[in-house]
């Protein structure tokens, strides 16, 4: 079985969503595309036991003040990774917006909360009420660092699992 | 133990039950069991009558949608045909061999037929101006000469085709030419789809549907057909006509008819989609280009160059041939001019001209010649003979004798001869030498004197200078003046004698001259008297006839003076 997953990642401009990506696969595209028409794409072979799914992740632009994510561009994501940068509590603001405006275009995709820049932990605002708050809603919290690479395998693994899980479930649900 | 009435109560409160349940179902599901008996009416009768109307009805169906016919057909009979071919493949070759040897021929002859139109065309372009810029961008490029040559004969070439499921960009199949496929097929169909989206929002609003169609990157054009379940896009290199979208469009569909089920339940599996890869490579066509008519044009531009190439290397040739005729024709008329040189060959070697012939030596020399024409110069082989050509053999006349300055030599068809005056010697050593040289058969010098020599010319002047004075009025000569008629006398000895022995004649004129004073008459006798008296006294030591007397008319001194003859006096 050849399988193959769109897997979007969004969050605030500036939360390291690029450099996230750029951990995790080897880059064709330039990251002008970003700037430009808004998304950057890569690729990455993943092995998951005995099951090998090519992931199609699609890095969509950063969401600010000048320049909206086209939701768009969610359409037929597998699911997705909110990216949060932990030295700034406004970031988490956006990707609550963010994860409704994702609900709207696909619905209940599983997706992942990325904490990002591990490394700068001493800075953080993200603390323990916010994170209370967020693993209140049902979201699962993964600490990374771009800069480290801590958490980034580990992250887009628990995406894979939880979109594999789901279908499982739904094929289940079906039968 | 039970008894029998308690049975019968018991069967017939079960009937009562059975009445009440039959009741409750008729009022309960008495319009589906009606449904359910009418239901199974009629697939009872359907079976029978759709055997019956299947004609009709796939007639009906080919007529109204006769694609979408044939494609849904297609896999059914396409196992048909390979349940048959697997069972009795026997029958299936028996079906196929009238076919199968035609459809050989006709295979081998389009192979030989587009292997000639490769050939023509390489033929066609091989001297064109667009060759040799192809040439130099092959060079440049690194690529194979037939790689840009094709590229650039190329009307249009399909190079990859994406099929992509088009709500998630999910790249379901790709397939390109060997060397052309994208660095990563998946992204580039995401990436495809990406831009669609956005260019979609972007110039939004657009009616339902729209969608990016068609774009160009350089001479590669990208084409792209989908709906809202399957986009087909094909990478062409060059410009294929309308006709493609078609053809893209076509194969769209007939993917979406056979493969719906498939993408109605497509999560991420694309296993299912292996099959479209045979389908998709048909789209990979190559269209070529026919020679356009400017390489025919340049065809016969460069045809006519190397004909006008050939045609003035014919003249330069037919130039120089006549250039050649003519500087040899210039080489003999200038050697037949020219006596004494004889030309016996005239070749070319090596590029230079080789002269062989005669040449006297007294004739000029060939080297002179030739230069003096203005004739390239040449490898010059003369053997020396004698010529008798007329101006050689009177060179040679001359040469041989030099004859002294009063003597005129004259040739007359083999005769030469000799007039004029030359000292004895000379004319001596010429009868000697003169019958013997080449050309001379005789030597007349009948005309011919012997010349004085010098020292009688010597002689004859100091006797001329001489004068024997003489008294006034008369024909004695005094005393004082004896040593004058001395010396007189001495002179015109020395002169007969030096006369006598160069075999001339001589003659001593003595003129007697009278002085003005006196009248004419006894003057002239005067002079004559005076000119007997030296005669008279001359006699006396010479021979009185080669002694003569005169008196001119003229008024002088008083003397006598002498002239001296190189003839005999009565001659005159």
């Amino acid at each position: 079985m050849a399988e193959k997953m769109k897997v979007c990642v969004i969050g605030a401009s500036g939360v390291g969503k690029t450099s996230l990506v750029a951990r995790y696969v080897n880059s064709v595209f330039s990251e002008d595309y970003l700037r430009t028409i808004g998304v950057k794409i890569d690729s990455r072979r993943v092995a998951r036991g005995d099951r090998v799914v090519d992931l199609i992740l699609w890095d969509l632009s950063g969401e600010d003040e000048f320049q909206n994510m086209q939701p768009a561009y969610l359409r037929g994501a597998a699911g997705y990774l909110l990216v949060i940068d932990g030295t700034r509590v406004e970031t988490l603001d956006t990707a609550v917006a963010l994860e409704a405006r994702a609900r709207e275009t696909i619905g209940g995709a599983p997706f992942i909360v990325l904490i990002n820049k591990a490394d700068l932990e001493e800075s953080w605002e993200v603390g323990p009420p916010q994170r209370a708050f967020l693993t209140k809603k049902g979201w699962t919290l993964i600490e990374t660092s771009a800069k480290t690479g801590q958490g980034v395998e580990h992250a887009f693994h628990a995406l894979l699992d939880a979109i594999l899980a789901r279908r499982e479930s739904r094929g289940l649900g079906a039968g | 133990m039970p008894d029998a009435s308690s049975e019968r109560r018991a069967a017939r409160r079960a009937r009562s039950d059975d009445a009440t349940l039959d009741d409750v179902r008729r009022v309960v599901l008495g319009p589906e069991r009606e449904r359910i008996a009418r239901l199974e009416a009629r697939q009872a009768v359907s079976a029978a009558s759709i055997g019956d109307r299947l004609p009709e009805a796939i007639a009906h169906s080919n007529a109204a949608r006769p694609e979408a016919l044939a494609i849904a057909l297609e896999p059914a009979l396409t196992s048909s045909v390979r349940v048959v071919a697997r069972r009795e493949p026997q029958l299936f070759g028996e079906i196929l061999a009238p076919t199968i040897g035609a459809a050989v021929r006709r295979a081998v002859a389009e192979a030989m037929a587009a292997m000639l139109q490769r050939f023509d065309e390489a033929l066609e372009r091989s001297l064109s101006v667009e060759s040799i810029r192809w040439r130099l961008e092959a060079r440049r490029t690194g690529r194979p000469f037939a790689e840009v040559v094709l590229l650039h004969t190329l009307a249009y070439r399909v190079e990859q085709v994406f099929l992509i499921h088009t709500e998630t960009g999910i790249l379901l199949q790709h397939v390109a030419r060997e060397h052309e496929a994208s660095a990563s097929p998946d992204q580039v169909a995401s990436m495809l789809s990406a831009i669609d989206s956005f260019s979609r929002d972007a110039f939004g609003p657009l009616p339902p549907g729209a969608h990016l169609r068609r774009f160009q990157v350089g001479d590669l054009f990208v084409w792209v057909e989908r709906d809202s379940m399957l986009t087909i896009a094909a990478v062409v290199r060059g410009a294929a006509p309308e006709s493609f979208a078609e053809a893209l469009d076509e194969t769209r569909e007939r993917l979406r008819l056979a493969y719906a089920a498939e993408l109605a339940a497509f999560g991420h599996d694309v296993s299912p989609f292996v099959a479209t890869r045979a389908v998709l490579e048909r789209l990979l066509a190559t269209e070529r280009r026919p020679p356009s008519r400017r390489a025919a044009v340049w065809l016969a531009a460069a045809g006519l160059v190397l004909l006008v190439i050939v045609g003035a290397l014919a003249a330069v040739r037919l130039e120089h041939r006549a250039d050649e005729a003519r500087r040899r024709a210039r080489y003999i008329e200038a050697f037949e001019a020219e006596p004494g040189v004889l030309l016996t060959a005239l070749d070319r070697v090596d590029g230079t001209y080789r002269l062989t012939g005669l040449r006297d030596p007294i004739a000029a020399r060939p080297e002179v010649i030739i230069e003096s024409r203005g004739l390239p110069a040449a490898e010059l082989r003369f053997e020396p003979f004698h010529s008798l050509d007329e101006p050689i053999v009177e060179r040679r006349i001359h040469r041989a004798l030099a004859p002294p300055p009063h003597v005129t030599l004259s040739l007359d068809d083999g005769t030469l001869h000799a007039a004029g005056t030359a000292p004895k010697a000379w004319i001596d050593r010429a009868r000697t030498i003169a019958p013997v040289l080449p050309g001379v058969f005789r030597y007349d010098d009948e005309r011919l004197r012997g010349a004085p020599p010098e020292e009688l010319l010597a002689a004859a002047a100091r006797l001329e200078a001489t004068s024997v004075p003489f008294e006034r009025g008369s024909s004695s000569i005094a005393p004082e003046d004896a040593g004058a008629l001395a010396t007189a006398v001495a002179r015109v000895e020395r002169f007969l004698a030096l006369a006598t022995q160069a075999g001339l004649p001589a003659c001593v004129e003595v003129d007697g001259h009278a002085d003005a004073t006196g009248s004419p008459a006894a003057n002239a006798r005067l002079s004559r008297e005076r000119a007997s008296r030296v005669a008279a006294l001359l006699a006396e030591e010479v021979e009185a006839d080669r002694l003569r007397g005169r008196a001119p008319a003229d008024a002088g001194r008083r003397s006598a003076t002498f002239r001296a003859e190189l003839s005999a006096c009565g001659a005159a």
